[in-house]
């Protein structure tokens, strides 16, 4: 009789054991997440993740999706090999129709071809690497900007932004462009090389370099006889820090050195080379939190919303437009009207997103089937920020300038 | 007048080159250990500079009053605890002991002072001298009259003091000499520990201009090696010549060619002296086959 007992509960355990998540799950939309949770990318892994699950918070105090709540499935890719095997088991064994992620492009490149393989939509928030969406991966979409926006980013900077303010034009601005010549520096320096063809922009200096280089006096020599008023730059921290000093010792002057993220916006090269740098140099990249409340509205709320939810100040730039990229994802799949993949790419692929309607004013349409970029969003840009008094202030587009700062031209 | 000012760059550029290659031409060239850690001890003496400054405020040109004795020290250990068991191995024996610790001493790095680029923001660093157009940095001037210097004075202590000529001797014939009752292991010892101090010189003066972080002495090491064997295994005198060389084929070929292509060029400069003088430039003919046995 007590061994019937004992069995009895062990059934009863069980059952509860495994029904719950089973029952519940008719109620929650199960939505798959990849980011580096643990190792060395874990911090701006995890900074980027919170931007999500900002995102999830906001819209289930909104009542959810399809009238359902959203739950993250976190998968945790500390490099290529786990973000594949990660992937797998949320498409599997998870069965989620949706997968997020995921800072890196490494991960992001290995993720999302194993989400396309097993029909699931990958739905990339922030790493810039432009083979992500070079590969006619039908499930795989990116809500960010990519790597040679980057470089388009600076020359548009430098011709809109600069010129005007130093009395001078598209065609007499002389620009000078050097870049690292590994896969970041690379095609950064690609876009600057179209756009400018595109607009008719001469460029003085178009130089690569090797970014292990112990000395680059050579390479401040060239870009010094050319004499430009700006220099767009894709640099490491390391070569950055080198190239500034360098700069500084051989007398190379211009009105501003304008970075592609890389190592110019870290806290580090601040570091370095102190206030020297401060309104001498821009940065194309992420927005942050101190872009400004009438341009991004709402900014000022979802900051409230991070230090609530987490207990301290942001860390980076990286959960705004992973928040706004995982906001988008809502619309899609409310569109779509239902949690399956097809439907969901689907949607995407009709979608055309308005700038007013999303935080950071851009919108979201993605390129066709067909488009050597397919699944991109032709509609993201990068800001631009500059440095001052040590801090990192956004000044272009000037709508979005933070509070009270404006773009400073040294005299 | 940029020709010029490029000329001056590629001598100041090589004074750092043969600063670092000066001690280890000592260690390779007249002790024939090949010390693949001698970049990392570049890196590690780079690490004491930057700490005095941050926990001391100590300048980094008076640091070298606490560099110069601490790495001498380690030369010595690494000598005794390393490079001794192996004295009587086959060389590539002692070429395997010093990878190993330098993956050792750069994984320790890595660990304790993590991967940041750390760097001192020195006023001094950023003075330059503008004579007749041409700008030469101050601090990069140092480093180029030490490095003359360090190769004048190392070369006079070969060949005056009781011990440089002990040194020497060993260099020539270690049989011989230990039967004229010089002791190996302890000229060994004081040659690493030589070699290492004078890294130490190398590390304290570039840390102004330079940064660090754990794996700085790797880009530093490889050029060194060829600076030695260019200017001639264990010539100091060489090594400075070498230097100065590979800095200014490196300002004029980034200058002219491409800078992307810099170390190819000062690569087929090298190739090209091997081919034609085996023992490099300033080394006695049939000085790269000497104490190798």
């Amino acid at each position: 009789m007590k061994r019937y007992l004992i069995l009895a509960i062990a059934v009863c355990m069980a059952v509860c054991l495994v029904c719950p998540p089973t029952i519940l799950a008719e109620d929650v939309i199960k939505i798959g997440t990849i980011f580096s949770r643990t190792g060395s990318l874990a911090n701006l892994g995890l900074e980027s993740w919170r931007g999500a699950e900002l995102a999830r918070i906001v819209q289930n105090q909104k009542g959810g999706l399809l009238g359902k709540k959203i739950e993250f499935v976190n998968g945790d890719a500390v490099d290529p090999t786990a973000a594949v095997g990660e992937t797998e088991r949320l498409c599997t064994v998870e069965k989620v129709p949706v997968i997020l992620g995921s800072f890196a492009s490494s991960i992001a490149f290995a993720a999302s071809a194993k989400a396309d393989q097993n029909k699931v939509v990958y739905w990339e928030l922030g790493a810039v690497g432009d083979k992500i969406t070079e590969r006619g991966l039908k499930y795989v979409f990116r809500t960010c900007p990519n790597g040679s926006d980057l470089g388009r980013e600076q020359l548009r900077f430098a011709v809109n932004g600069i010129a005007p303010k130093i009395g001078k034009t598209k065609e007499t601005i002389r620009i000078a462009s050097i870049y690292e010549d590994s896969a970041y520096g690379t095609p950064c320096a690609a876009g600057i090389r179209e756009l400018a063809k595109q607009m008719g922009v001469q460029l003085v200096v178009d130089e690569s370099y090797n970014h292990k280089a112990t000395d680059l006096s050579s390479l401040v020599m060239k870009v010094k006889a050319a004499n430009p008023d700006v220099i767009l730059e894709s640099s490491y921290e390391n070569d950055a820090i080198l190239f500034f000093r360098q700069a500084q010792e051989l007398g190379l002057n211009v009105k501003m050195f304008i970075g592609s993220g890389g190592g110019m916006n870290l806290p580090g090269y601040r570091k370095a080379l102190g206030d020297a740098i401060d309104n001498k140099v821009c940065n194309v990249g992420y927005p942050g939190y101190n872009i400004n409340p009438n341009y991004a509205k709402g900014i000022d709320k979802l900051s409230e919303l991070y230090v609530k939810t987490f207990q301290k100040e942001p860390t980076s730039v990286f959960s705004v437009i992973n928040y706004m990229g995982t906001m988008a994802l809502w619309e899609v799949i409310e569109k779509a009207g239902s949690t399956n993949p097809d439907a969901i790419a689907k949607a995407a692929r009709e979608c055309n997103i308005p700038g007013e309607a999303t935080l950071l004013r851009y919108g979201i349409k993605f390129a066709p089937p067909g488009s050597p970029n397919m699944g991109q969003n032709t509609l993201a840009h990068y800001f631009v920020t500059q440095w001052q008094n040590g801090e990192l202030y956004i000044v272009f587009p000037e709508a979005a300038s933070s509070p009270g700062k404006t773009l400073v031209i040294p005299k | 007048m940029i020709l010029l000012q490029i000329i001056v760059n590629g001598l100041l550029l090589g004074g750092i080159y043969a600063l670092i290659s000066i001690g280890l031409t000592l260690i390779f060239g007249v002790v024939r250990v090949i010390n693949f850690a001698h970049g990392e001890f570049l890196m590690l003496s780079m690490y004491v500079a930057y700490f005095s400054y941050f926990f001391l405020g100590l300048n980094p040109y008076l640091s070298l009053i606490i560099n110069v004795p601490l790495m001498f020290v380690l030369g010595v250990a690494t000598d005794q605890l390393i490079i001794r068991p192996l004295r009587n191995a086959p060389s590539y024996m002692q070429i395997f002991a010093t990878v190993g610790l330098s993956i050792v001493l750069l994984n320790s790095a890595l660990f304790f002072f993590t991967g940041d680029y750390q760097s001192i923001n020195m006023p001094f660093a950023k003075k330059t001298l503008v004579l007749g157009g041409i700008a030469l940095s101050y601090s990069r001037l140092v480093i180029f009259f030490s490095a003359l210097l360090v190769s004048i004075g190392l070369f006079l202590f070969l060949q005056k003091t009781d011990m440089g000529k002990q040194i020497r001797a060993i260099a020539q014939d270690r049989m011989a000499a230990q039967l004229m009752g010089i002791n190996l292991n302890r000229v060994y010892m004081v040659t690493f520990g030589i070699g290492s101090a004078l890294v130490a010189i190398a590390g304290g003066l570039i840390m102004p201009v330079y940064y660090v972080f754990p794996s700085v002495g790797v880009y530093f090491v490889l050029t060194a090696f060829v600076v030695v064997v260019l200017g001639g295994m264990g010539n100091m005198v060489g090594a400075l010549i070498g230097g100065i060389i590979i800095g200014v084929t490196d300002s004029l070929s980034g200058y002219y060619i491409d800078p992307s292509l810099k170390e190819v060029v000062y690569f087929i400069i090298f190739l090209i002296v091997l081919l034609v003088k085996p023992s490099g430039l300033m080394g006695m003919v049939g000085a790269e086959e000497m104490g190798m046995k």
